[in-house]
């Protein structure tokens, strides 16, 4: 237990989600005509939505929504760095993922979190590789994002919007970085796997009759253009042969490819309209 | 992990003898230093192991508690790791200086035993939905020589090994409340079961689409990117992150997870060989920090 | 990618052509392996600057820039004490900074001559706007900055009534109704202290 918080009214200390009360149920994976509960079969993405410029305030921000999962993004700076922080010549990258306390089923807490706190630094990591410090000396740039529904994939999602949220605050990339996520269940790769697959997998395998050896997540970012493709972020959990994470990894990438042609087609279209924006007010300046 | 600054010649002389074949202190590729590993140290703690990865050295302890189970696992134990980066090891480790790599470290390690396949949690259970044994397992890093994630891994797993937890009866129960009783014989206890629990192998990548493992501090120097796999002895990957600054190729990655595999079945080998010899010794005198 | 109205647009890590002797990066670009890529998204932009054809990337004046050693900025004074003077970066270059940095112009930094004689109170005032240029990168909270020049200092300023100041003389600005003492900028005409 960390400090308790003395700004807000907390619900009582040994309160537990209603839905722990239920006995876990006993769905399968795969429905009788080899599709997911969604609808999709397993090698099939959710539907993405991508947009900029949602935040006026910030100096870049970035929309995304992959099936339920809805995060926000917005950039700050580079500026001076905080007080209190140490000195460094090259620029440092400040990465704040905040989960809204009805993002998940289970309430969660209004202070962060571990989870919070583990994504944070994993994303952190990742944008050091991915922004060209030496451009900005001596400065921060900061990252946050709000997860406004966690829908699965939430790492995956996070990265995507940080990799938009920064192209659109014009701070100088090697890449664009996008996230992918697979799940491995029961011999077959789940491409972009939805949050009830993913409790669904938590679940079974609390289950101590569950003789079920091999399973795993594995959530990839990585920059496809860059030196012909490199992985700037990579984690698994879970237990898999090594043979099966290679392709879990391949899986991943080409999800990543195909991610990284819809985060272009974003990009380009907000350029053009920035464009057209700037003719028409010297056409207007003209007249 | 006193602060190394190395010349672009002497980085370019380490990086280009492993483009050949050969490390500066003459190992292969995938070859370790040499390790000592000593259990049983600490007498205040359950089980404890001491590791000695050339110069980086790591003290494991592992203590038992009673707690209420989490609501949603009953009837499961729980193990806890921390770790504490003393300041000895490192002036920079001073005040909260330590603190970034103590949390990568212990949430690396969480994420290593995460999965119940690594270790049975239901043998910590006492009374279900009531009382569950909690193992707190705090790792105190004394000297930082480079591969960190690798020793400690081995050694929580050497500490684990070396565990007794002393036998816990409930004798009764008076007015809803349960009555226990702690067995006070030193040969009346438990052991944990280990033989699925993984380590880590750390690779770092030193030049475009090389790794190597057992990094010195030197060679961690030369490129700040790694890969952390952790691997149980039947060839299972459970963990997998990267870690600092850079990036890998897929065909690079994809062969350092393939190497795990071997090389983790290798090593596991070994150690229970050699925590098998440790055990069997009769009178065994505990070196300790001598 | 050409676009539809004729102009090449791309996002960061597109590859925009080879690197050599005829073609540099510029802004908004980095160059890898002997080819230029763009690290911004927006819009590729080739000038002539003699023989080499420099290749830039922008979406307008909306680049990203730091402050660097060299770099003419403009500052709004904050606050003035007898050893230095604490500004706010607004812009670098061309270029508006999203949120400004603070700066320190040191009593030595003010002109190149008749050092020991500056009387800071003398060259600025609080809210006046000054140009000037990086002379390090400083400490943790202030770039370093010098208006040792004769282009460098106040360019906009206001007297105590709140009327704007002319520049009367190098060291004097002149309102309708007093005279103050400023380190007076000689306006060049804009771009031409870039080069």
């Amino acid at each position: 237990m960390g400090s308790r918080d003395s700004r807000r009214i907390l619900g009582p200390e040994k309160s537990v989600a209603y839905s722990l009360l239920q006995p876990p149920c006993q769905r399968s994976f795969l429905n009788s005509t080899n599709t997911r509960t969604d609808g999709r079969s397993p090698a099939d993405t959710r539907k993405h939505f991508l947009s900029v410029g949602l935040i006026s305030e910030a100096k870049g921000s970035s929309y995304v929504e992959a099936g339920n999962t809805k995060v926000c993004c917005g950039v700050y700076g580079p500026r001076d760095v905080q007080r209190g922080s140490d000195f460094k010549m090259s620029c440092q990258v400040v990465c704040q993922v905040k989960m809204s306390p009805f993002s998940c089923p289970v309430r969660l807490p209004p202070m962060s979190g571990d989870r919070d706190r583990e994504m944070s630094r994993q994303l952190k990591n990742a944008l050091e590789s991915v922004i060209i410090l030496d451009k900005f000396p001596k400065s921060e740039i900061d990252v946050y994002i709000t997860v406004v529904e966690d829908g699965g994939g939430l790492l995956a999602a996070c990265v995507t919007a940080a990799g938009l949220a920064l192209a659109h605050a014009n701070i100088d990339m090697y890449d664009i970085v996008v996230g992918a996520s697979v799940l491995y269940h029961d011999k077959i790769m789940y491409v972009d796997p939805s949050r009830q697959e993913e409790e669904f997998e938590a679940k079974a395998l609390r289950d101590p009759n569950n003789k079920n050896e091999e399973w795993g997540q594995l959530t990839v970012g990585m920059m496809p253009k860059y030196a012909s493709g490199q992985v700037a972020l990579m984690i698994q959990s879970g237990q898999m042969e090594a043979n099966n994470l290679v392709e879990g990894l391949e899986l991943a990438t080409d999800l990543c490819t195909k991610l990284y042609n819809l985060v272009k087609k974003t990009l380009l279209e907000h350029v053009e309209i920035i464009l057209k924006e700037e003719k028409e007010a010297i056409e207007g300046a003209d007249t | 992990m006193v602060d190394i600054n190395l010349s672009d010649a002497e980085k370019c002389y380490i990086i280009d003898g492993v483009k050949l074949g050969i490390r500066v202190d003459g190992r292969d590729r995938l070859d370790y230093r040499h390790l000592e590993i000593e259990t049983g140290l600490v007498s205040t703690a359950n089980g404890s192991a001491r590791v000695r990865l050339d110069r980086t050295d790591v003290l494991i302890t592992v203590k038992m508690e009673m707690d209420r189970p989490s609501p949603d696992q009953p009837n499961q134990g729980r193990l806890r790791f921390f770790v504490n980066c003393s300041a000895n090891a490192a002036p920079e480790f001073e005040g909260r200086g330590g603190e970034d790599l103590a949390t990568t470290l212990s949430a690396m390690m969480d994420r290593l035993y995460s999965s119940p396949y690594t270790l049975d949690r239901s043998c910590l259970c006492v009374v279900p939905g009531k009382h569950v044994k909690v193992l707190y397992v705090d790792i105190e890093i004394l000297d930082c020589a480079g591969n960190l994630f690798d020793a400690v891994s081995i050694g929580v797993k050497a500490a684990l090994w070396a565990t007794h937890l002393p036998r816990i009866y409930v004798t009764g129960e008076d007015g809803g409340e349960l009555e226990f009783e702690v067995s006070d014989n030193p040969h009346d206890t438990e052991r944990i079961n280990v033989s699925n629990a993984p380590i880590l192998i750390t690779h770092l990548r030193i030049t475009e689409n090389l790794t190597i493992v057992d990094p010195t501090p030197e060679e961690e120097e030369c490129g700040p990117v790694q890969v952390v796999v952790g691997v149980t002895p039947s060839g299972l990957i459970t963990a997998l992150q990267q870690l600092g600054q850079g990036t890998f190729t897929t065909q690079t990655l994809s062969a350092a997870i393939k190497l795990t595999r071997e090389l983790g079945m290798k090593i596991h080998t070994h150690l229970t060989a050699k925590l098998r010899q440790e055990e069997s010794m009769e009178n065994r005198e505990i070196r300790g920090f001598l | 990618m050409k676009s539809g109205n004729g102009h090449i647009v791309c996002v960061p890590g597109q590859r925009i052509c080879e690197a050599g002797n005829t073609h540099v990066g510029g802004e908004g670009t980095y160059t890898f392996n002997n080819y230029i890529y763009a690290s911004l998204p927006g819009q590729v932009i080739v000038t002539q600057r003699g023989e080499l054809n420099v290749v830039k990337v922008g979406l307008g004046q909306q680049g990203t820039v730091m402050p660097e050693a060299g770099s003419i900025v403009t500052c709004r004074v904050l606050n003035v004490s007898p050893n230095l003077a604490t500004v706010s970066i607004i812009c670098v270059g061309p270029h508006k900074l999203h949120t400004p940095v603070s700066g320190t112009i040191r009593k030595q930094n003010v002109r190149d001559h008749q050092i020991d004689t500056v009387e800071m109170y003398n060259c600025f005032r609080p809210d006046d706007i000054i140009l000037a240029i990086v002379v390090s990168l400083g400490d943790l909270r202030h770039y370093e900055l010098s208006t040792a020049g004769t282009e460098l200092g106040v360019v906009t300023a206001r007297c105590e009534d709140g009327h704007p100041l002319v520049p009367a003389s190098w060291t004097t600005m002149k309102c309708k109704c007093r005279t103050e003492r400023r380190k007076v900028a000689k306006v060049m005409p804009p771009g031409s202290h870039n080069v």
